[in-house]
């Protein structure tokens, strides 16, 4: 049988090359999917390297709170960066 | 009666309401304390679990997953319910749209991992006070929150070391929190009456159990592959995501969704300003 995290990566990247393909194609939806197979893909990343790591086994505490800290910090840092400099937070998104 | 009295009426009849759905979920709470956490088959929200039986809440959880699946690939191919007929609905997807799903998947998902450590089923759920962003995500952004939130989930089940095909589940149940009640809450704004009561009934009630019935039903199904005795499903886990979810969401989200509507709203970022629907 098919291993499930196998399975998964390869779901993955069959939304990333989708993606890619609306992407370049110019067709609506594209950078969507582009960002949820990469984000399922850095998914996969996270695990497979907490699986090298060693981190499952030897206690995942608080090093997944950290990247949980960092996830927040770096997400929200990013996109409030990206609306400040597009005026979404002057009202422009309307 | 004047119209004044009428409306401090409505809102006491709202904080009425309000009151018994947290009280509910505080004597749940306390219920499951007394008892023990060893002892779900005594737990007062169980008893429903128990009567129903197996057989029956695959069934009944069978439906609502097919339902929920569908309405999840309708709702990212570009087509929706409204009025009781399958309409195309408009969402840009543009650089905007994109940004928040992604503000939305780093929000949730960084909060469960950041709250995370406090294992109450090892390998498939934990006390998560990240929750309260769920429901709020598809209230206040809609599909692309409710998208965020799914990513959100997915993120933090590898962070947790829950990640699996059960965790496919996962990503469209967590959809469905965020989805309910921005579908079927008519009034977002949590500055009336009737906007609180819709938001205990639809982001609190059903959205906990759906959410919950979607996960156990995938969980059973896959039994094969993920290994979770069936018994251990419907008589543990699928009780305790409809606590640990309502919990948290009947406290917390009412106050953060009356916080951040009006900056979000003002700022355009609000659903209802960017999807535009075709008859």
């Amino acid at each position: 049988m098919l291993d499930q995290y196998l399975a998964l990566s390869i779901i993955g990247v069959i939304i990333l090359v989708l993606g890619l393909a609306l992407l370049i194609g110019k067709r609506k939806g594209g950078y969507v999917l582009t960002l949820l197979g990469a984000l399922w893909l850095l998914t996969m990343v996270i695990y497979y390297a907490f699986v090298y790591a060693g981190v499952y086994k030897s206690g995942l505490y608080p090093v997944a709170n950290v990247i949980g800290v960092l996830l927040i910090v770096i997400g929200l840092g990013a996109v409030l960066y990206y609306w400040a400099r597009a005026g979404v937070l002057r009202g422009v998104g309307k | 009666m004047g119209s004044r009295t009428m409306a401090t009426s409505l809102w006491v009849v709202a904080f009425v309401i309000a009151a018994i759905f947290i009280g509910f979920i505080l004597m749940i709470g306390f219920d499951i304390l007394a008892k023990g956490l060893d002892k779900p088959s005594e737990w007062l929200i169980t008893q429903p679990f128990v009567v129903l039986g197996r057989d029956a809440l695959f069934a009944i959880a069978g439906v609502l997953w097919a339902i929920g699946t569908i309405i999840f690939f309708m709702e990212l191919s570009g087509w929706t319910i409204k009025g009781w007929r399958i309409v195309r609905q408009v969402i840009r997807w543009d650089a905007i749209d994109v940004s928040v799903t992604a503000l939305s998947a780093a929000v949730y998902g960084g909060a469960l991992a950041a709250t995370g450590g406090i294992p109450i089923i090892p390998g498939f759920t934990w006390v998560r006070p990240a929750n309260a962003l769920a429901p709020l995500f598809g209230i206040l952004f809609g599909v692309p929150g409710a998208l965020g939130t799914s990513i959100g989930n997915f993120i933090a089940d590898a962070l947790a070391g829950y990640l699996g095909v059960g965790s496919i589940g996962g990503f469209i149940g967590n959809f469905i929190i965020a989805y309910v009640p921005y579908k079927l809450m008519k009034d977002h704004s949590f500055r009336t009456p009737r906007s609180l009561i819709e938001f205990y009934v639809w982001g609190v009630l059903v959205g906990s159990v759906w959410c919950s019935l979607y996960i156990s039903w995938w969980l059973d199904f896959m039994e094969p592959v993920i290994g979770l005795p069936k018994s251990f499903i419907w008589g543990f886990f699928a009780p305790w995501v409809i606590f640990n979810n309502s919990f948290i969401t009947a406290i917390v989200s009412p106050i953060l969704g009356f916080i951040l509507y009006p900056p979000i709203k003002a700022r355009g970022l609000y659903w209802a300003d960017r999807i535009k629907f075709q008859q």
